[in-house]
């Protein structure tokens, strides 16, 4: 259920939709009942599963899931040795169609992946024909490509992106292009601006980041444990978020396309960052196939609260807001200088900060009876601020030297590092 | 600063909360939210807390219950939503209610406003300040009828109010939360009893076009046994009514004997010897019938009152006040056991003879139950009550034996329940009077 009353609509390449938040091509819209659930739900759309001609074999291997869990949270990260759909376009034509139908103001998507010119060509035009909103092709499946070189990513070539989005756009007469790509490049602007000169209307950036989850210690064995053997994972989820922040804010500041954000997003605040460093619309995966469909309950409120908060009219006013605050670091200013500082009603005395900053930082950190309070020495303390990362109970803040919490308080109110 | 809170609202700081929510395993379907009488949607304000939106926090639990903060402090947790938590099998419950209440007063010291719904806005009274009442008022403001609540005493809130101990529903936070029901264009008259002088025929007669009785428990009852008309004999509704009004700046403070004797095992009891401890009393004693395990007084209070001195005499009968020139000096007593085990009433306890005591003390509180007033009917021409003199109503909607009229909370449960079930039974009502409303022409 949500709470709010208010319109969240975004325009997307010249597509409304109802809200900026969709499924991305995965497990949650590789089943017709599922992307039919997800729009009960409230998704404001789907990009279906990536999907191959009916000719190409899909051999999917499992287990396919194995999981980064850190300090007692489970789902840091996700991986997984999926493969694209097992459903050919025959079968995702056919779904695009009725989703189509069945809900009309929902934006349908469906994410290709070809071997060739032909193909790549032939699924848009099959897709174009059913009426979808958009064509995503997946130039970035970490499991095997069918682009170039054997086992690259299409994406990791600037060159074989700017030829094959050009084939692709070629054979699209209406629906916008979207290209998804890849973080695991040099230099993501690059591959950005490949997309741009082969034609493509978008970017969606970025895909899951090619991982090893894990080793078993006693058998050797890394996971996912197929049957003794293993293989890289593409990770996804949380753990994924500042590498997806960094990708958009990269095309955004250098690259004038629309990007369509995926990559670790489980909260409004996730969505809302992404799309102050240019994302015009979300996807998300990971936390669906965590928490469920229902989190576009929680989506959609906290965004209205906090264009509400903030006095936006719309969603799409706050796309690319912080872009321009991020400089070079030789451009960063070097002049007001911060040290750290405690409020003392919140300490419980744990002393994780005097350990940090003794062993990681510059000992400006001591607890002296009887109150076993931690002192800051501002003439010590360069202001790193890796105390505060560290409390657990948001005590300590960063303030210009000379001041005190409460000044700093007044100026900026959720300093605190909760991350 | 917002982390370090020291108001009257009180609560967990924002690091404890985020915490506590982060603890919720999330489950589908889960057990607390069929434990909870209002059915508040424990999984998902919990969710919305820990995914940093405490507005969709509240309004999912303001939905359902329109006392967040007061249920949150006020519920006996450990028999609802707590102690159904599915976490106690893995480490230890979610404190549900305390994160309940953290939504509330973060809400509460935002100053936000509801909003009214929109709807054709038909005249509904309510008859009661009380949980019962002001949920039945929010529901039908939020279907955009005009509620009006009429309330005997100077300030809303019932029971909450005059009642129950300050320490449990602060009254900073009551307010908060009965301004918040105004905001949603609930309007309430205070001072204004319903009675024969002006009854519910007088209230359709003014253009209201259905009423909603959330009377409560005005008539406190009284054993039958010899010495109850004695000076110093009072009942828990005038010590906790009057010990309410003094703290609230209303009449001068009750008066209790430095040795006080509170009979009766429930939460008021409990309440009641609490009480007498803060107005002065230096010895209080509880006699019930009920063995420790078996009082119905929630555990934790029960513990707490132990902690703070008061002494329990359980398996206990009242014989006789005892008095010396028509004033009390304590009471004689006899300890019992149950004739068939496991029917805790007083028509079931067996005496055992030769086990008679006295306590001494100069006040005895009877703590045995309540019932309405007996005037109400009077106010209630058509609305049918049973001997006790409770209120006749449906369990789903409340619809009493007069069409458009209709009833809930402990004016028709008879007491011995709790906040958040009056409050369901109002909202139930409340939605119940709409559907009348809707299908009524005109
Ligand atoms: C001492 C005590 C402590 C309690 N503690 C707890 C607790 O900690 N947690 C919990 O969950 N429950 C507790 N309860 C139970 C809970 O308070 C009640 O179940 C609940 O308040 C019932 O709500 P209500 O609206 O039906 O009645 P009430 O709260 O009694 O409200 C009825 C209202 O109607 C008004 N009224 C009556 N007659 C008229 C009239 N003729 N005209 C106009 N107005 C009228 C009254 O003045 C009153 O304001 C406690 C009860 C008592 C007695
Ligand atoms: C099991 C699984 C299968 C996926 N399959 C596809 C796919 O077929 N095509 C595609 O473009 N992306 C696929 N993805 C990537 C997701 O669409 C998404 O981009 C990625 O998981 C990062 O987002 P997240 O952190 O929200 O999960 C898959 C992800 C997962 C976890
Ligand atoms: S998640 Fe479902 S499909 Fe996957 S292994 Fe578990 S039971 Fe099987």
């Amino acid at each position: 259920m949500i709470t709010h009353n208010r319109d969240l609509s975004i325009e997307f390449c010249s597509i409304r939709f109802p809200n900026p938040f969709l499924l991305s091509a995965a497990p949650p819209t590789d089943d017709l009942d599922m992307v039919r659930a997800a729009f009960e739900a409230g998704w404001g759309g789907a990009v279906l599963k990536t999907t191959s001609v009916e000719t190409q074999p899909v051999d999917l291997v499992y287990p396919m899931m194995s999981a980064l869990h850190f300090d007692g949270q489970r789902i840091m990260g996700l991986g997984n040795i999926d493969l694209i759909s097992e459903h050919h376009i025959d079968v995702v034509e056919a779904r695009a169609r009725t989703l189509k139908t069945e809900y009309p103001d929902r934006v349908v998507a469906v994410s290709i992946m070809g071997s060739s010119k032909q193909q790549w060509q032939e699924l848009v035009r099959r897709l174009e024909a059913t009426g979808v909103d958009f064509v995503e092709c997946s130039f970035s499946c970490p499991q095997g490509s069918m682009g170039e070189e054997p086992g690259a990513m299409l994406a990791q070539s600037a060159d074989a992106t700017e030829r094959v989005a050009g084939w692709v756009k070629q054979a699209a007469a209406r629906c916008p292009i979207v290209i998804k790509i890849t973080p695991q490049v040099t230099d993501v602007v690059k591959v950005a601006q490949a997309v741009k000169r082969g034609g493509a209307d978008a970017i969606c950036a970025a895909n899951t980041i090619p991982s090893l989850m894990g080793v078993d210690v006693d058998t050797f064995v890394p996971y996912p444990d197929v049957q003794g053997s293993s293989t890289y994972s593409g990770l996804s989820g949380p753990a994924t978020k500042p590498i997806t922040l960094r990708t958009l804010a990269e095309i955004a500041k250098n690259v004038d396309l629309p990007i369509t954000a995926t990559g670790g997003p489980v909260t409004w605040r996730d969505a809302v960052e992404m799309m102050l460093v240019g994302a015009g619309t979300v996807q998300f995966c990971t936390a669906v196939m965590h928490y469920g469909l229902d989190i576009i309950d929680d989506l959609q409120d906290g965004l209205a609260f906090y264009l509400d908060d903030k006095g936006f009219d719309r969603p799409g006013d706050i796309v690319g807001r912080a872009l321009s605050r991020i400089v070079s670091h030789d451009k960063l200013p070097r002049d007001a200088k911060t040290v750290s500082s405690l409020i003392e009603e919140r300490c419980v005395k744990c002393d994780l900060c005097y350990i940090a900053c003794r062993d990681g930082g510059h000992q400006a950190i001591k607890i002296e009876a009887p109150d076993r309070l931690p002192k800051i020495d501002p003439d010590r303390c360069p202001g790193c601020r890796l105390c505060v990362t560290v409390c657990p109970a948001d005590a300590l803040t960063m303030v210009r030297k000379q001041e005190t919490p409460d000044d700093a308080g007044a100026r900026t109110p959720a300093d605190n590092d909760r991350i | 600063m917002s982390n370090g809170q020291s108001d009257a609202l009180g609560g967990l700081t924002d690091t404890q909360a985020t915490l506590e929510a982060s603890r919720c395993l999330m489950c589908e379907d889960p057990p607390c939210v069929a434990a909870c009488p209002a059915r508040v949607p424990v999984k998902h304000f919990i969710r919305a807390l820990r995914f940093g939106c405490p507005r969709r926090a509240v309004n999912l639990i303001r939905q359902q219950n329109i006392l967040a903060g007061v249920c949150g402090l006020a519920c006996p947790v450990e028999e609802l939503c707590v102690g159904a938590c599915t976490g106690t099998d893995l480490a230890t419950p979610v404190a549900i209610g305390k994160l309940q209440h953290y939504a509330a007063v973060t809400e509460i010291r935002s100053g936000r406003e509801g909003l009214a719904g929109p709807g054709d806005g038909r005249r509904v009274a309510i008859i009661g300040a009380g949980p019962s009442g002001l949920a039945a008022a929010a529901e039908l403001a939020r279907r955009g009828h005009l509620p009006t609540v009429f309330e005997k005493d100077r300030r809303p809130g019932g029971i909450c109010t005059y009642g129950a101990p300050a320490d449990r529903v602060p009254q900073a936070l009551l307010t908060g939360e009965i301004e918040y029901i105004k905001s949603l264009g609930v309007e309430i008259r205070t001072a204004s009893p319903i009675d024969r002088n002006n009854t519910i025929d007088d209230l359709i007669a003014d253009g209201y076009q259905a009423v909603y009785v959330g009377t409560g428990l005005q008539r406190a009852a009284t054993p039958h046994v010899p010495g109850a008309e004695l000076e110093g004999v009072v009942t828990w509704r005038q010590l906790l009514h009057r010990a309410s009004a003094f703290s609230l700046g209303e009449g001068d403070k009750p008066t209790v004997a430095s040795q006080v004797i509170v009979v009766g095992g429930g939460g008021v009891a409990v309440d009641a010897a609490c009480t007498a401890l803060e107005l002065g009393a230096d010895d209080v004693d509880v006699v019930c019938l009920e063995g420790p395990h078996e009082m119905p007084a929630c555990r934790d209070e029960v513990d707490k009152a132990w902690q703070t001195g008061v002494r329990f005499h359980t398996r206990s009968m009242p014989i006789e006040v005892t008095g010396a020139n028509g004033k009390v000096t304590g009471l004689n007593a006899i300890r019992i056991r149950w004739a068939e085990p496991g029917r805790f009433i007083p028509s079931n306890a067996d005496p055992i003879e030769g086990t008679e005591y006295w306590l001494p003390g100069a006040t005895v509180v009877f703590a045995v139950g309540a019932a309405p007033a007996t005037e109400l009917a009077d106010a209630l021409p058509g609305v049918d009550v049973d001997v006790t003199g409770r209120i006749i109503a449906d369990v789903d909607t409340g619809a009493t034996s007069r069409s458009g009229v209709y009833a809930g909370g402990d004016a028709v449960s008879g007491g011995g329940t709790t906040i958040v079930k009056a409050i369901a039974e109002g909202k139930r009502a409340g939605e119940a009077i709409d559907a009348h409303l809707r299908g009524m022409t005109g």
